[in-house]
């Protein structure tokens, strides 16, 4: 049990570091850009 | 929470995502600052309505993108979200899994089955249609072959409005169309039924699901290994299961109440 709680806490720290460094490297800004456009190929009416 | 209260969260879950219902009037997308921050739930960013971005078509976007590389925020994103709530977020916060909830409630017979082997399907989708095929072609392969959450909430709604998008309707989005009328017509039978083989957001989170934090929990001293909870469960799982949302059936179910939702 105490092998799973170290290794939740470990996952989520990653995560969270992961999303600091994908923040920081202007990812978020990147899918802001790209998820305030009508995507006609995500939506499947061709690219 | 009981079964009710599942649902109300499921309508709350719903508006939080998509508030911006005016946008289906109007054909607009919502453009503000929300959609630097992803969606735990497949919420198609193309809805009109949606206020944040679906992980996995910004996973894709980076996948397909020039440097093919892989996005440390969606990842972060996943991971984190992942392994604090593991499929919870299938139950309850997925519009997705709301909706075909919603047709399951349809009265009709119900097959009830564990689907055993097309469960792995979701898998293969998520390392070909979400990883391997946008970085050969340099598309986003499941938000434009497969994914039903993008015609329902983001296509249908746009064409509803702006007729001149139905000059670009080509075999793509009969493929995605007949993938989408399939899924809602099948989840008035079986439960859950894009959930279980195609979603690779679902794959993401079962793959996380038995770590996950937040759980079912079972006392032990009270349990009697009596299998009711497998026998209530619409899906044929036990509780914690890669494969268990946490719809708390189990936990109705179970007659030494044992079982219980936590962390």
């Amino acid at each position: 049990m105490r092998r799973i709680k170290i290794l939740q806490i470990s996952l989520v720290l990653l995560g969270l570091i992961f999303i600091a460094a994908g923040v920081i490297m202007g990812e978020a800004r990147e899918i802001f850009e790209k998820a305030t456009i009508i995507c006609m190929e995500c939506i499947g009416l061709g690219g | 929470m009981g079964l009710e209260g599942r649902l109300l969260a499921q309508i709350g879950f719903f508006i939080l995502q998509n508030p911006f219902l005016k946008n289906f009037v109007t054909g607009e997308i919502y453009r503000g600052k929300l959609k630097h921050i992803c969606t735990p739930g497949l919420n198609c960013y193309a809805c009109p309505a949606a206020a944040f971005s679906c992980p996995i078509g910004a996973a894709q976007m980076f996948f397909a993108g020039a440097r093919h590389s892989i996005s440390l925020y969606v990842t972060g994103f996943l991971l984190t979200v992942g392994v604090i709530f593991g499929k919870f977020i299938c139950g309850f916060v997925c519009p997705m899994g709301f909706l075909q909830d919603l047709l399951y409630k349809i009265k009709t017979p119900k097959l009830v089955t564990p689907l055993r082997f097309l469960r792995y399907v979701k898998y293969f989708v998520l390392v070909m249609f979400v990883v391997l095929l946008p970085v050969v072609f340099g598309s986003p392969m499941f938000c434009a072959y497969i994914c039903p959450s993008g015609t329902i909430f983001g296509a249908v709604p746009l064409l509803a409005v702006h007729n001149f998008l139905f000059d670009f309707i080509g075999w793509q989005f009969v493929i995605k169309a007949i993938i989408a009328v399939g899924v809602l017509i099948i989840s008035v039978f079986v439960l859950r039924i894009f959930c279980r083989v195609l979603c690779p957001l679902g794959a993401i989170y079962s793959l996380l699901n038995r770590i996950a934090i937040f759980r079912m929990k079972c006392d032990e001293g009270k349990c009697t290994s009596c299998k009711s909870c497998a026998d209530a469960c619409d899906i044929m799982t036990a509780p914690n299961h890669a494969e268990c949302f946490r719809c708390g059936k189990c936990v109705a179910a179970c007659p030494q109440k044992a079982l219980s939702r936590g962390a």
